[in-house]
């Protein structure tokens, strides 16, 4: 006990919560735990998916460049992360991605041609094959966090044990929305999975210009849920901490809030130029711990990196992404009225003016 | 041939310019090949080839700027289904016909202040919700306004009124009438600053009434001596003067952020003029060292310069007072929008002769009404009330003025 109040706040400790960053694979490719049973067919199947999930990803730049879809969000860097994530849900389980997680929902079960369908601003690209719960994409900001604590919760309500991902960035964790959700998901212990991919950008503002927080995983301390962080570019460590708190979930004890930490090397969208806010050459430094090549080292360790078998998937890949880029350009052409439906059951009267206005403009 | 050409790189891009060419006439390039850099205001982009082929002509250079569409590069492709593929041309959808909202009621409906939920009931009901009287704040409809207008039986009249509105939209339908013209340029820096003015001051209006007969027969007489016409609005800008120095806090500008009402050193004041792009400010400055005269060769040199859209910047910079004379146009009282972040605003009426009651008797006497704004932060209605006064002290009674003169 202390005499006096100053002293008292002199000795008291800064709540010093400590969320240490989680890996099962070190960047050198070596195993972070010794003891534990690493699933090698599991691994080569993850490197192949993010492989895929590249080529996609490189692809879909070309093809903006060549005027061929509409502006576009890369993730080259995030693989891991998404794949990760994504390969620990089960079918009926709900995705709430935004517009940079691709690789989760073609993880999940998208085909390559919805997602080239929906970044030529066709409506059908945000359709999900038949029994997949994957949402559109959600373009604005943290919004679809309470989505998905809505749904999650329905399920519960309805006695299922599906659970929802809401994914998103660090720069997400800035609005409202983000805490709203949090807060609703620990307060009615729905089982939701709050997925951040802290890429360390939101857009051009860097993270430590936007929080104080040392971690994102620890703003889950103040609703009383676990906040996990791991290393997002550590495919196998991802794919742990969810299962993890996918289970939890779906046994009914409540969210978790996941914080990969990794990072994006490419712009933030088509339309803008990272050289103008962030010094390029940390990229160098970056690709020494990226998702694939940390994969392959450690395969490459164990031995099973068969770089014949690796040239044929990428062979696979390549003839995959050719035949859906063929698909969706021969697709019948989109009906631009499309735009005006679905965002209100029926037309509000100004929406309608505009739909009017448009009618004009096309038929004249 | 392939066609290269240059594509929307960010959002909104309408040219670039040719940074890099990577490749020359005779080059083999496979698909996805970088072929040219191009650099535009948001990126410098790489652009790859979309077909497998050999260059056959490049068209631009390092260095030229290339429009959206523009062709950069000629490929002889090896495939020529992907020539048609790129190069399909979108058809035109066919539109489906649905009813219209006459234009003019699409107008009028935008200018009715009503929440969504209290439109949605006027059209569960089939109120034309532009025929339903305001009675909420800023005339907005509410709720109970529905329900009122839903109880009234319709009168006659309006059924008359309706289908005469009716036919005149159609009408003008078959017209070509122009429903729109654009907000753009002086419009809507007007807007802008109009906007904000209203935004950030309570404005409070007061208005006075001003016997200018001994005035008017003076300036009479000076015409009639000298030969020379001078404008009330030179001696109103020297009263207005005279009296901000004995009520500064109208000289003043406030500055919210720093906490600090800030005095200005001299007064110099703008002078609201029509012009036919719309209102302009040319300000007269440093009133205080200016002759009636001086004020009058000014005030006309600047009003020739709004008619005519020739003011310079600093022609219209440094107002810390506005006057407005609508006078000669016409009108009683208005309530002026204070020019931001100026303090008042002083608007002079027409001058009427008016029947008024002088020592008990009934006589006639030019009076002119004046209306005053002012920022209700900086100042309160007794600063206004003896502001207004001493103009009126000073305009009523040329010898006061003349009196004060420096």
């Amino acid at each position: 006990m202390t005499t006096s109040l100053s002293s008292y706040l002199d000795q008291l400790e800064r709540m010093d919560h400590d969320y240490p960053l989680l890996r099962m694979i070190q960047p050198d490719g070596s195993k972070a735990f010794t003891e534990e049973e690493y699933d090698v067919t599991l691994l080569l199947s993850f490197y192949k998916q993010m492989l895929r999930a590249r080529m996609f990803d490189r692809k879909a730049i070309n093809l903006q460049r060549q005027g061929r879809i509409g502006t576009y969000a890369p993730f080259e860097g995030q693989e891991a992360a998404q794949i990760g994530s994504a390969s620990a849900l089960q079918q009926g389980d709900w995705m709430f991605p935004t517009y940079r997680d691709h690789a989760a929902t073609m993880t999940y079960g998208h085909s390559l041609e919805t997602i080239f369908r929906y970044w030529k601003g066709r409506i059908d690209g945000c359709v999900p094959p038949a029994g997949l719960n994957i949402l559109p994409p959600s373009v604005p900001i943290a919004t679809q966090l309470l989505h998905a604590v809505g749904a999650s919760w329905a399920e519960r309500l309805k006695g299922q044990d599906r659970v929802a991902i809401a994914y998103f960035g660090d720069g997400a964790t800035s609005e409202g929305d983000f805490h709203e959700g949090l807060n609703f998901g620990s307060a009615f212990n729905t089982p939701t999975i709050f997925f951040c991919q802290n890429n360390h950008f939101a857009i051009s503002v860097p993270i430590h210009k936007q929080m104080k927080s040392r971690t994102i995983a620890q703003k889950a301390f103040a609703y009383d849920i676990e906040g996990i962080r791991v290393d997002g570019n550590d495919v196998l460590a991802v794919y742990k901490v969810m299962a993890y708190a996918v289970e939890k979930a779906r046994r009914g004890d409540g969210p978790t809030l996941i914080e990969a930490v990794t990072w994006r090397y490419g712009a933030h969208t088509t339309a803008d130029d990272p050289t103008k806010y962030r010094d390029q050459s940390i990229n160098e430094e970056r690709r020494d711990e990226d998702c694939l090549l940390r994969l392959e080292r450690f395969l490459r360790q164990e031995g099973v990196f068969d770089e014949q078998q690796i040239e044929d998937a990428t062979h696979e890949i390549a003839m995959e992404i050719d035949e859906a880029v063929e698909r969706f350009e021969r697709a019948e052409e989109p009906n631009p009225h499309d735009m005006f439906d679905h965002v209100f059951e029926d037309q509000t009267p100004s929406l309608r003016e505009q739909h009017q206005q448009f009618q004009k403009e096309v038929t004249s | 041939m392939f066609e290269m050409k240059l594509t929307d790189l960010g959002e909104g891009i309408h040219e670039g310019t040719v940074d890099t060419l990577y490749v020359g006439v005779g080059d083999v390039v496979t698909v996805d090949q970088p072929v040219i850099a191009v650099q535009t205001d948001k990126v410098t982009a790489d652009l790859p080839s979309p077909v497998a082929g050999t260059i056959k002509d490049i068209v631009v250079s390092e260095g030229d700027v290339v429009s959206l569409g523009e062709v950069m590069v000629k490929i002889a492709s090896q495939n020529q289904e992907q020539e048609t593929l790129t190069t399909k041309t979108t058809e035109k959808a066919t539109a489906e016909s649905q009813t219209e909202l006459p234009a003019t009621r699409l107008f009028r409906l935008q200018n009715v202040k009503a929440a969504p939920f209290t439109r949605k009931l006027a059209r569960t009901y089939g109120i034309a919700i532009e025929t339903v009287t305001g009675t909420g704040k800023n005339n907005r409809i509410t709720i109970e306004d529905i329900r009122r207008h839903i109880e009234q039986p319709t009168r006659p009249e309006d059924e008359v009124t309706a289908t005469t509105a009716i036919e005149e939209t159609t009408l003008r339908e078959s017209a070509p009438v122009r429903t729109s013209i654009p907000y753009k340029g002086r419009r809507k820096q007007i807007g802008a600053k109009m906007t904000q003015s209203v935004k950030a001051i309570p404005h409070v209006t007061h208005f006075e009434r001003i016997d200018v007969t001994e005035l008017l027969s003076l300036k009479e007489s000076y015409s009639h001596q000298s030969g020379a016409s001078l404008s009330l609005s030179a001696v109103f800008i020297k009263a207005i003067a005279i009296s901000l120095h004995d009520f500064p806090i109208f000289n003043s500008k406030l500055d919210e952020e720093r906490g600090e009402i800030v005095f200005q050193d001299t007064v110099n004041i703008g002078m609201a003029t029509h012009a036919e792009e719309g209102l302009i400010v040319p300000v007269v400055k440093d009133v205080d060292a200016l002759s009636i005269q001086e004020i009058h060769n000014q005030f006309k040199q600047l009003t020739k310069k709004a008619q005519t859209n020739t003011c310079e910047l600093k022609d219209l910079q440094g107002g810390t007072f506005t006057m407005s004379n609508v006078g000669p146009i016409g009108g009683v009282y208005a309530t002026p929008i204070i020019n931001y972040p100026e303090t008042g605003i002083l608007s002079f009426h027409k001058i009427e002769d008016t029947p008024v009651v002088r020592d008990k008797e009934i006589v006639i006497r030019s009076l002119l009404n004046v209306s005053f704004s002012f920022d209700h932060r900086v100042a309160d209605g007794f600063h206004a009330v003896s502001f207004t006064n001493r103009v009126k002290e000073l305009l009523e009674h040329p010898m006061h003025l003349l009196v004060a003169l420096k």
